[in-house]
């Protein structure tokens, strides 16, 4: 009888241990499955990104025409947007790697600021100002913007949620021993809008 | 056999097969009790007390009985919980990645619109899909225990060689998965397989364990305790007959699992020629998967666990197949199959392929028998030409011209269609999980006749959201828009508020009975958003609706899938299961609705005659058989009785939608509040209602 006591105490033990396996098995797969779900937030962006690409050429086309003295201004867009295209394809290959991310961001800043100095110009030309297929590709550009930043802010939100379950505990112990790493976000500031504004008098 | 019976005959499969799993169960106990009798008798021979085999040993077969199912029911409750009910972290194991619902890839278009019709026409929410890229073998998945968390998983394979109507019968064929309620079966039987699996596992562990401390000990010391030694090796023993008795029960318990799987997987091929009509779609798509050099094999090592979701057999194995051989199944569709399979080439998509041709043909078929409509075709034809046109020009470049006037015959067609077929609102229930050609044309129907820059947004979390908004906008001339838009520049930033301006226009032109098909199609792009998002958008919706002070039906259909659906796919664990209802509690909740469809489908002299069609149709008792004045009818207890119905069983919940659409067809006309609460209704109870074909006399509520 004194042997049964023993079996028992086994099984018993052998049970908690299987709990406590189990449990840190979930913590795991609770880290891949918050991975894969910022992942998959990034194709969001990823597809909105190519479109934009894909309607710069359309807008600098129609611009030409009217703009023949401004080329530079107009190579220097084709430029950051060839540019943001290769660092986003970068980026997708691997979203949340810290290089690729910062990769990305300078780019996406350079090509908003060569797009802004692009729309100022065009204000000096009331004919294009008024033509309605630059209306058309200004506005569809607008709106994807808008989605960039709406899914880049879920993108955010999600790395933001795997980033907290790495570092917490008890989530830092499974995260330092499956190697995961801290995802980067995807933020875009605009340097005209940190600084201060000067006033000149 | 329709809808219910194939839920109820699931059931019975489950019942039956628990049935079994018992059984194996007993064998299991039975078995470890023997072992664990035969080592303590070789244990205590020779000490004072020796014990008999044969003796009555209730303390030992008390432990064994406790301890055993409590060890297999621990690892079956840990397995279902680990996979989760949800479909979408099976297809995340698997390797797939989401495929954004505003992809401009042509094939995974394709697939999307594939799939979008075959949602909207048996009027599921759309699933979220989902392509495994490294998978080269054509196979698919569905997964998730309910119509609302499913997903749709697709093998790269399987997009690239199959035809627009090949891949139509697969996802059909998942679909049918999802309405059979197969994956809630599946998720079982995977979850009582670990259960099993963890006996062996236990007695891995111990030999392992003993195995090596044994080892290091004898080597270290030369102390020959002789009782301790017998104590390692009865238990190293006790362990290996664990490990033998674990596998024979896995053995077993895979091939109960495998039958099963076996006819669940006819019943779905069956099912996907019922749903397309088409037996050559399947049949031809399991002739593609025999002429494939890697046919439907999976390579993600996850796959074995959930080899019964997939189309055809993931991973090869005879005893244990969960699928029937690839000529049997075709031999069912197709009986003239001679069972030798030609080399699958490369499908080449074009963007013709984006709409579904077989609906060109059959829809041609019936225009040809309504020659009448030819006035009216001109106007309706240049109008899709148009939209055709905007629609490759924004989205993909053309490689060549597509067949545009066809796509005009089209919609002609689903028109002369739609105004062949009779109505009768009664039919609903029949049509409820049984989508028909005639409900995918009329599918393609509604998509095309929403505009297509909505069709684009409504793609796209953002602009889904903004569509949302605009869907529960008060008309344009009415003061309490401008209180509507007011709380939405409170609400809500920039980026949205400039999405909504755009598409309001177009929202607005959007006929009345086009709302719901809209807010259906924006449901999969609102998953897309992160649990910041969708707060947001839950305040705002409700901020929305409440703008008047009153609520609509489709107010309150929109409102209960943001607040159910939405956010219980964010946060699965948060939901407890309410308890199963009482009849009484039934029977109450049965006569609520019954009085509310009648009081919102007829006017005075009409309620009691409305209910008392209902009442016909289904068996309550005598208390619950009084039409409850109006003033109870409130939408928060439709709610409350929305959310016991749905825990009722499949013949119940027949008996219920036979008796509401009764109480909806008693007036012989169908108004947009009674199809708009119907369709709420049956969506709470996990019933989905494909669209009524042609609602002729439209009276607005």
């Amino acid at each position: 009888m004194n042997l049964m006591g023993v079996f028992i105490g086994f099984l018993i033990v052998g049970g908690i241990a299987l709990m406590f396996l189990l449990y840190l098995v979930s913590l795991y797969n609770n880290l891949v499955s918050l991975r894969n779900r910022f992942k998959n937030a990034f194709a969001q962006i990823d597809v909105q990104l190519k479109r934009r690409y894909d309607l710069i050429p359309n807008l600098v086309e129609t611009a030409k025409g009217f703009m023949k003295h401004e080329r530079e201004t107009l190579e220097a867009v084709i430029q950051a947007r060839n540019s943001a295209m290769a660092a986003g394809q970068a980026a997708a290959a691997n979203p949340g790697d810290g290089k690729s991310m910062e990769n990305l961001s300078t780019a996406e800043v350079a090509l908003a600021g060569s797009l802004n100095k692009f729309i100022g110009l065009t204000e000096a030309y009331p004919e294009l100002r008024s033509n309605q297929n630059m209306l058309a590709i200004q506005e569809e550009l607008t709106s994807t913007e808008n989605k960039i930043s709406f899914a880049r802010q879920a993108f955010n939100d999600a790395v933001t949620t795997y980033n907290t379950a790495c570092e917490t505990f008890p989530g830092n112990l499974v995260a330092g021993f499956g190697r995961f790493e801290n995802a980067s976000l995807f933020e875009i500031s605009a340097p005209q809008e940190r600084e201060a504004v000067k006033v000149q008098f | 056999m329709d809808f219910f019976d194939h839920q109820d005959r699931a059931k019975r499969n489950t019942l039956l097969l628990l049935c079994y799993f018992a059984a194996a169960v007993v064998g299991i106990v039975a078995s470890v009790y023997c072992v664990l009798l035969g080592v303590l008798v070789f244990l205590s021979k020779g000490s004072e007390q020796p014990i008999e085999f044969l003796d009555w040993h209730p303390r030992l077969l008390g432990a064994v009985v406790f301890v055993v199912p409590a060890v297999i029911a621990l690892g079956s409750l840990y397995k279902i919980w680990s996979i989760g009910s949800h479909g979408e972290n099976v297809a995340i194991a698997l390797g797939g990645t989401k495929v954004p619902p505003n992809t401009v890839n042509l094939d995974e278009r394709i697939l999307l619109n594939v799939v979008e019709e075959m949602a909207l026409a048996s009027g599921t929410p759309v699933p979220p899909v989902y392509i495994m890229y490294n998978e080269t073998g054509i196979n698919a998945f569905a997964a998730g225990t309910t119509p609302q968390n499913a997903v749709i998983g697709v093998t790269h394979g399987a997009i690239t060689t199959l035809s627009r109507d090949e891949l139509q019968g697969v996802i059909a064929h998942e679909f049918s998965h999802i309405l059979n309620g197969d994956m809630r079966l599946n998720l079982r039987l995977m979850g009582l397989l670990h259960g099993i699996l963890v006996i062996a596992l236990i007695g891995y562990v111990l030999v392992r364990l003993l195995g090596e401390t044994s080892g290091r000990s004898s080597s270290s010391s030369n102390s020959d305790d002789k009782g301790a030694i017998g104590i390692v090796a009865a238990i190293l023993i006790f362990g290996a007959c664990l490990i033998g008795i674990g596998y024979i029960g896995v053995f077993f318990a895979n091939m109960i699992k495998a039958a099963v799987s076996r006819q669940r997987e006819y019943l779905a091929d069956a099912s996907a020629v019922q749903f397309t009509r088409n037996p050559n779609g399947i049949a031809d798509a399991l002739k593609r998967i025999g002429g494939w050099p890697q046919h439907s094999r999976m390579k993600s090592a996850r796959s074995t666990e959930a080899s019964h979701m997939f189309f055809g057999e993931g991973v090869v194995s005879y005893l244990f197949a969960t699928h029937p051989a690839l000529p049997l199944r075709i031999r069912r569709i197709d009986p003239r199959f001679d069972g030798k399979f030609e080399r699958t080439e490369l499908a080449q998509h074009t963007t013709a392929d984006l709409i579904d041709p077989r609906s060109l043909s059959l829809a041609r078929a019936s225009f040809a028998g309504s020659p009448t409509l030819t006035p009216k075709n001109t106007q309706d034809n240049s109008r899709v030409i148009a939209s055709n046109k905007t629609s490759n020009n924004t989205a993909y470049q053309p490689s060549e011209t597509t067949p545009v006037v066809d796509v005009g015959d089209v919609h002609q067609a689903a028109v002369a269609g739609a105004n062949h077929h009779e109505t009768n609102p009664s039919d609903a229930v029949q049509q409820i999980g049984e989508p028909r050609s005639e409900h995918l044309v009329h599918a393609q129907h509604i998509v095309d006749e929403i505009q297509p820059l909505l069709v684009e947004d409504v793609r796209d979390p953002l602009g889904a959201v903004a569509i949302v908004y605009a869907l529960l906008m008060a008309p344009n001339d009415d003061p309490v828009r401008e209180v509507q838009i007011e709380f939405l520049k409170r609400q809500n930033d920039q980026r949205i508020l400039h999405e909504f301006h755009r598409i309001l226009g177009d929202v607005d032109r959007i006929p009345i009975e086009q709302r719901f098909p809209l807010a259906c199609l924006a449901l999969p792009a609102l998953h897309q958003m992160s649990p910041a998002q969708v707060n947001n958008f839950r305040l705002t919706v409700r901020g929305l609706i409440e703008a008047d002070r009153k609520w609509t039906i489709f107010e309150y259909g929109i409102h209960r899938f943001v607040s159910k659906r939405l956010v219980k796919r964010l946060d699965p664990q948060q939901a407890p299961t309410p308890p199963r209802p009482s009849s009484a509690s039934i029977q109450q909740c049965v006569q609520l609705v019954l009085s509310m469809i009648a009081h919102i489908g007829t006017n005075n002299a009409q309620i009691e005659i409305a209910f008392r069609a209902g009442l016909k149709k289904i068996a309550l008792a005598k208390q619950y058989t009084s039409l409850l004045p109006r003033e109870q009818c409130t939408l928060k207890n439709l709610d409350a009785a929305l959310d016991t119905l749905e825990q009722t069983n499949g013949a119940h919940k027949r008996a219920m939608l036979s008796s509401f659409s009764a109480c909806i067809a008693a007036d012989g006309k169908v108004d947009v509040a009674e199809l708009e609460l119907l369709r709420v209704i049956s969506d709470a109870l996990g019933c989905p209602m494909p669209p009524i074909l042609d609602v002729p006399p439209l009276t607005s509520a």
